[in-house]
């Protein structure tokens, strides 16, 4: 259906009413005259003959509501049709192109703030959506400046980069910035001018647009600050825990017995359990609410992966596993070292947790020309295969791990994936129930953002 | 070594939850320190004026005065500019330290991250040094 098929049938839609009010208006307004074309004899008075007068009345009515009838039923027919083809999705015309009519009224009605600017930055054309986010007429909009009405911190320079963008027509794409209105409000806006590069001889051709993003900055922050708070109202009663309990456990003068010594380091370790839960609670939602940006730096990582060995010497050597590391290639990486140290420390852990006593967990490093390999591999229960494709799941812990180690998250892993994607890595694993699990940690030599 | 002296070390807590600054000035007190103790900044800052102790554990987010403020008003104070300040605190944001490391500092502890212990050895390295 083309435009013009479509322009057709809304006249049809109005013929068909006015069809309808001429009828009704001749069968009611000439209504007398019908009657005695078709109903009296010449000659005779009407008080002569009663029964043509009965007649007369039942057959106008009958008439009337045969021919109302029909004329709503063809006006229902003509209602039908023209709402069908109203449904049409896109109407255009059979050239393909909107028409000049229905692009106004596109970029009039839009409900994105559409204006034109010269260079200079002076304002033209705004459109509706424009006059409601400055908060001001027409003329008002035209007296004003776009680059006048930019609030950043540092204005001058901002000014100058449009200028030239605009100058030389670089397309500017939801550039993020802060425009005050006429009301003093300051919105965040992301901006984006587009230059029409056919309309030369125009003076006002860079269109632009406006994505008003305020409401979104509003909540990430109130969501910033509540995180921020959160740490902290939750991190004290666990500090204060800590250092209660380690001055009780450490100074000898106390003299604790046996008992009472056991139960603080139950209450100890407890609470360093709900330290390390606040922490990766509050790193996850951290990460979800993507405020976690890598800090690239060069890492060295064979040191990093000793550190960690180091780190966690007591807990293998208490269960006398064996530790192999393998290396081959240049470590040096240029990613976020905090992240690729919880990463590698989560692998760690687990293939210490869920190894039994003398089983054997291997580091195998391979560094690539772009890109390197870190595999920690174990002899430990693995995962059941029913469960693998939930293992970076959000606080999935498999059937088995629960029964060998009681306490964990559930959000290691899922952390672990988290910050590899971060900086564009990859991990995968395979493995087999009673037999063993082996992560692969593939990571770009240097990461985005370096 | 003719520096070493007798006199008692003495170290200024300023932290808003009491029950820290109480567990950490008994811990002080056992290791030979004197221990003063203030629960805000700027309590921190007249005691710090008063007492001159010879280094001072600064929490950052308290009322009245929070740990920045009590830095800049320690700078501009020429008695008081070279005190060893460690800033203690429970936020280890990136924005935190970041402002930590404007602000000249060169230890920063994280209360979670650390026992009892370990903050009082990090003061007695930092004394140790100062004699």
């Amino acid at each position: 259906m083309n435009v013009r098929t479509q322009e057709m049938s809304y006249r049809a839609d109005w013929v068909a009413l006015t069809l309808f009010f001429l009828l009704s208006a001749v069968l009611w307004g000439f209504e007398d005259g019908i009657a005695r074309m078709f109903l009296y004899v010449p000659g005779l008075s009407l008080s002569e003959v009663p029964l043509f007068e009965r007649t007369k009345t039942l057959l106008l009515q009958f008439l009337n509501v045969l021919v109302g009838t029909f004329c709503y039923l063809a006006l229902f027919q003509y209602k039908l049709h023209a709402a069908h083809t109203r449904m049409v999705p896109v109407a255009v015309p059979d050239d393909g192109f909107l028409s000049r009519e229905q692009l106004k009224v596109l970029y009039e009605d839009s409900p994105v703030p559409y204006f034109l600017i010269d260079t200079t930055g002076a304002l033209h054309a705004p459109n509706k959506a424009t006059l409601r986010f400055f908060g001001g007429t027409v003329e008002e909009c035209e007296r004003t400046n776009l680059f006048e009405r930019l609030v950043t911190p540092d204005a001058a320079h901002d000014i100058a980069m449009l200028h030239t963008k605009v100058e030389r027509s670089v397309p500017l794409s939801e550039e993020e910035m802060s425009v005050k209105t006429f009301r003093g409000e300051v919105r965040r806006v992301l901006v984006s001018i587009h230059t029409v590069a056919s309309a030369v001889n125009m003076p006002f051709r860079h269109l632009v647009t406006f994505v008003d993003v305020t409401k979104e900055r509003q909540n990430e922050e109130a969501k910033t600050d509540f995180l921020l708070l959160a740490s902290h109202q939750l991190r004290t009663p666990t500090t204060t825990i800590r250092w209660y309990t380690d001055y009780l456990l450490h100074t000898p003068a106390l003299k604790l017995n046996d008992i009472v010594r056991g139960y603080l380091e139950e209450i100890h370790r407890g609470n360093e359990r709900m330290i390390d839960l606040v922490t990766t609670l509050l790193t996850v939602s951290r990460i979800e609410m993507g405020i976690v940006a890598p800090d690239i730096a060069p890492v060295r990582m064979d040191e990093l992966v000793q550190d960690l060995l180091q780190e966690l010497k007591p807990d293998y050597e208490k269960k006398k596993q064996h530790i192999e590391v393998t290396k081959i290639g240049d470590d040096r990486f240029m990613t976020d070292r905090a992240m690729m140290r919880i990463a590698i420390h989560n692998l760690l852990t687990n293939a210490i947790k869920y190894t039994p006593v003398d089983g054997s967990i291997h580091v195998y490093a391979l560094y690539g020309a772009d890109s390197g390999t870190v595999m920690v591999s174990d002899t430990g229960c693995g995962v059941p295969l029913a469960e693998q494709d939930k293992v970076f799941t959000k606080l999935f812990r498999a059937t088995n791990a629960r029964k060998i180690a009681a306490s964990g998250t559930g959000l290691g892993l899922y952390l672990t994936r988290a910050f590899v994607e971060k900086l564009r890595g990859s991990i995968t694993y395979e493995s087999q129930e009673n037999v063993g699990t082996k992560f692969t940690l593939t990571l770009p030599r240097v990461a985005p953002g370096a | 070594m003719n520096d070493v002296t007798t006199e008692k070390k003495t170290v200024l807590i300023v932290d808003d939850e009491e029950n820290l600054v109480h567990i950490l000035a008994r811990k002080f007190e056992d290791e030979g320190i004197t221990a003063y103790t203030a629960f805000n900044g700027r309590e921190g800052l007249t005691l710090a004026r008063e007492k001159r102790p010879e280094i001072m554990l600064l929490d950052v987010v308290m009322p009245e005065m929070d740990g920045f403020e009590v830095l800049r008003a320690l700078k501009e104070d020429k008695e008081l500019s070279d005190m060893p300040v460690i800033l203690l605190t429970n936020s280890s944001s990136i924005e935190t330290v970041a402002q930590a490391v404007t602000s000249g500092m060169n230890e920063f502890l994280v209360k979670t991250e650390i026992g009892l212990d370990e903050v009082v050895r990090h003061v007695k390295q930092r004394l140790g040094a100062l004699r």
